[in-house]
């Protein structure tokens, strides 16, 4: 299963709300500004990113660039794993 | 005094029963715990999507004049006694509130020759006329996981905008993923590290690192 998939299979379960549609859900959808990832959503997704993928996510490298969609996120693990 | 470790006592025994023990234990003994000093500039606050209209709070603005007018309550009591603190010190919240009860608040002090702020010593923030400190963001934990804080510190921002405020100050610990990730999607600019120790009452500043 690609990263992307994997990511995006845990967003879709873990963070989104009810209210949420997850169709709209693409690799470029914007995760923060619409309130998908906030700052509980985050502890969720890094311990989910460190623990599945075997990595370690710098203080630094949490900035909202790195989170703002599945395509970023999925570029950061990549450049960590490579 | 007395008031003071009350108020510290039932922290305590709130935070450890929603929060843990560790977590509790952690606000009084750590070593070489980084806080990162941020501000931000009130003119360039970019808009960010408002969640509190959908969540069915409202937004007040709490000073000792309105405070105990309000027919409302703190979901915590720890965070009530905090906020008599406070206010007897001439701070002010913004505070959302659900069903006559205060879920979340952010406090601020306005720096004059009058009243300042303990933390500006250590972080060593010198706030100019216009400016002010925020300080003590707090959810309450069962309405976490909603995109509040963020809002809630963005609707402070933009209202102390409103008010004449230039720029606000403030810091987080860099171990605090969620205060860190409230403040970078804010975009508040990082200015500086400090390292600091703390054994309960003492605390005393290891090291400062300039990150502009």
């Amino acid at each position: 299963m690609s990263i992307e998939k994997q990511i995006m299979d845990f967003i879709v379960t873990t963070l989104l709300k009810k209210t949420d549609i997850h169709e709209n859900i693409t690799d470029t959808y914007p995760l923060i500004e619409t309130g998908i990832i906030d700052s509980l959503g985050i502890l969720k997704l890094l311990s989910f990113l460190e623990e599945k993928f075997n990595i370690h996510i710098m203080d630094e490298e949490l900035i909202p660039e790195n989170f703002d969609t599945v395509q970023s996120i999925s570029s950061l693990i990549k450049g960590k794993i490579k | 005094m007395v008031r003071y470790a009350i108020m510290r006592l039932v922290q305590f025994i709130e935070t450890s029963k929603l929060d843990g023990f560790r977590t509790a234990i952690h606000d009084w003994f750590y070593i070489n715990r980084t806080a990162i000093v941020v501000e931000k500039d009130l003119g360039a606050l970019s808009s960010i999507k408002n969640n509190l209209a959908n969540l069915n709070v409202e937004l007040k603005e709490i000073s000792e004049d309105i405070f105990y007018s309000l027919r409302t309550d703190y979901a915590l009591k720890n965070r009530y006694l905090k906020a008599k603190q406070y206010l007897g010190k001439g701070y002010r919240a913004f505070a959302i509130i659900r069903a006559n009860k205060i879920i979340g608040d952010i406090w601020y002090a306005i720096i004059t020759p009058s009243q300042t702020h303990p933390d500006l010593k250590w972080l060593g923030i010198i706030c100019n006329n216009n400016d002010i400190y925020m300080f003590d963001m707090y959810i309450h934990p069962k309405e976490r996981g909603k995109f509040l804080a963020v809002s809630l510190q963005y609707e402070a921002l933009q209202k102390l905008r409103e008010k004449g405020f230039q720029k606000a100050y403030g810091f987080f610990w860099l171990d605090n993923v969620p205060a860190s990730w409230t403040h970078r999607t804010l975009k508040f600019k990082e200015i500086k590290k400090v390292e600091m120790l703390r054994f309960l009452t003492f605390r005393r500043k290891n090291r400062e690192i300039p990150l502009l």
